[in-house]
């Protein structure tokens, strides 16, 4: 069977239809290994026997890899993704790599803005692990959410409030002399190999540590359907206890069956409530949350620096483009949340 | 075989629970599923139904009510809606024209297969 890459499309149009399917499967649907190339191989073939251009024989290319994956990635691996098509392993990945990448960023920076070296003290270093450990801990709520874990979500959270609270604490007391200099390349080779090191990391082993254990009783599997639906699958708590209460009274009935044995694994059961045509809308509404808080978090940059420095440096030009940007993008979202057949004709 | 029955059950299950509703004011989940089980179509779990009523619901089919429990829990009960009906009138006749094509192509051999097989044993 031919690699995805190695298709030689007849229409440009084909290859851009190609590379979105690919694309779509990949990160929407976390499709296994080989299925992308088998699914296109096919396409290829199809696409040349008809003669047509390939959105005209086998429709848009989104539409295509969401059919491709309701038909052939099987349910007990899609259920294990969340609405941005990543297991809880990848999100952790994902995450730490990211951070690391930012400290990064920081370190060249510091290195543009203050010279190569950079002074630590202990008040610094406190200071600096607060940050990472804040930083790691809030990942890890958001994570836990995302798999369902909404007790563990508030315990990280907790962990966060306290690293906070005692790295404040320790950052304002510890002494501010200068403890030792350390050039910044190596901050940023420190960074860099973090990054490496979250990416490379296996997300299977992550995925092991969130996945749900064999429950003990019915309550607990309940309770792992509402925090799926609500944290996995972006249900409003409303609707995601509607159906927590109906499955209850299903057992109720039904002879006091055990939970697991009526309704099966309870991943794959959140995944079959949460897979309606209301889904779109749930995951839309929480890309709109997310872009809304970027746009503050800009924001609140480009005045803060603006009233620290007094004038439009560049730095606030930079906060404002983020922020103007974020914020056309937080209109264009609402305006596609508002009119769901827009958003459709644009894609 | 059994696979194909429960293929074919997950597909027509919107359409036979519209159809159930249709006949009654309001129904919830465990009667649906007695009334399947009823009418032949034992194979249908919880599991599978109650995914297949929340999308009649979100396709606005049906439209849900809660009601007081037999000492346990509320109940929901399901209504079916205009649309509901509309989309039942139209599918029932596009089930009726489906299944009129499936059987022109099985042709006439008898409930045991007999039929495939030969044809099978002939092209071999």
């Amino acid at each position: 069977m031919a690699r995805a890459a190695d298709l030689v499309w007849a229409r440009e149009e084909d290859e851009e239809w190609a590379d979105t399917v690919h694309v779509r499967l990949v990160l929407d649907h976390d499709a296994p290994a080989g299925l992308a190339d088998e699914v296109l191989a096919e396409a290829h073939q199809i696409v040349r026997e008809a003669g047509l251009p390939a959105p005209e024989v086998l429709g848009e290319p989104e539409a295509y890899a969401r059919t491709v994956a309701a038909e052939r990635i099987s349910e007990k691996d899609r259920a294990k993704v969340d609405s941005r098509g990543l297991t809880p392993g990848e999100r952790v990945c994902a995450s730490l790599g990211t951070l690391g990448f930012i400290g990064f960023c920081l370190c060249v920076m510091h290195w543009f803005e203050d010279g190569l070296w950079v002074r630590g003290s202990w008040a610094s270093v406190a200071g600096c692990t607060t940050v990472v450990a804040v930083a790691s801990l809030g990942t890890l709520a958001f994570v836990a959410r995302a798999a369902g874990r909404i007790r563990g979500m508030w315990g990280f959270l907790t962990g966060a409030a306290c690293a906070f609270a005692g790295g404040i604490a320790v950052a304002t007391t510890a002494p501010g002399e200068r403890l030792f200099e350390v050039p910044v390349p190596v901050l940023m080779a420190g960074c860099a190999a973090w990054t490496v090191a979250a990416y490379a990391f296996p997300d299977a082993t992550l995925d092991r540590w969130f996945a749900p254990r064999p429950h003990a009783d019915d309550e607990q599997w309940l309770a792992r359907l509402e925090g799926l639906l609500r944290g996995r699958h972006a249900m409003p708590a409303a609707e995601a206890r509607g159906h927590v209460r109906e499955a209850r009274q299903h057992l109720s009935g039904a002879d006091h069956e055990r939970a697991e044995d009526t309704f099966g694994d309870v991943e794959v059961y959140a995944m079959r409530l949460a897979d309606g045509p209301r889904k779109r809308q749930r995951v839309a509404r929480h890309k709109l949350y997310r872009t809304a808080a970027a746009a503050a978090v800009f924001t609140v940059l480009a005045v803060d620096e603006t009233l620290e420095t007094g004038h439009f440096s560049g730095w606030v030009a930079c906060y404002v483009a983020a922020a103007g940007a974020w914020t056309w993008t937080l209109i264009a979202e609402w305006r596609d949340l508002r009119e769901p057949g827009r958003a459709d004709k644009a894609a | 075989m059994a696979d194909a029955h429960t293929a074919w059950t997950r597909a027509t299950l919107p359409l036979c629970l519209l159809g159930i509703l249709d006949g009654e004011e309001k129904s919830y989940g465990y009667a649906l599923l007695g009334r399947l089980a009823d009418a032949g179509l034992e194979g249908v779990k919880a599991a599978t139904l109650y995914p297949a009523l929340t999308r009649l619901e979100e396709e606005s089919a049906v439209e849900i009510e809660w009601g007081a429990g037999e000492g346990g829990p509320g109940r929901k009960y399901y209504r079916i809606t205009e649309e509901g009906r509309a989309r039942l009138r139209r599918d029932r006749a596009a089930w009726g024209d489906f299944t009129r094509t499936v059987a022109s192509l099985l042709g006439k051999g008898d409930d045991s297969g007999q039929h495939t097989r030969d044809t099978h044993g002939a092209g071999g």
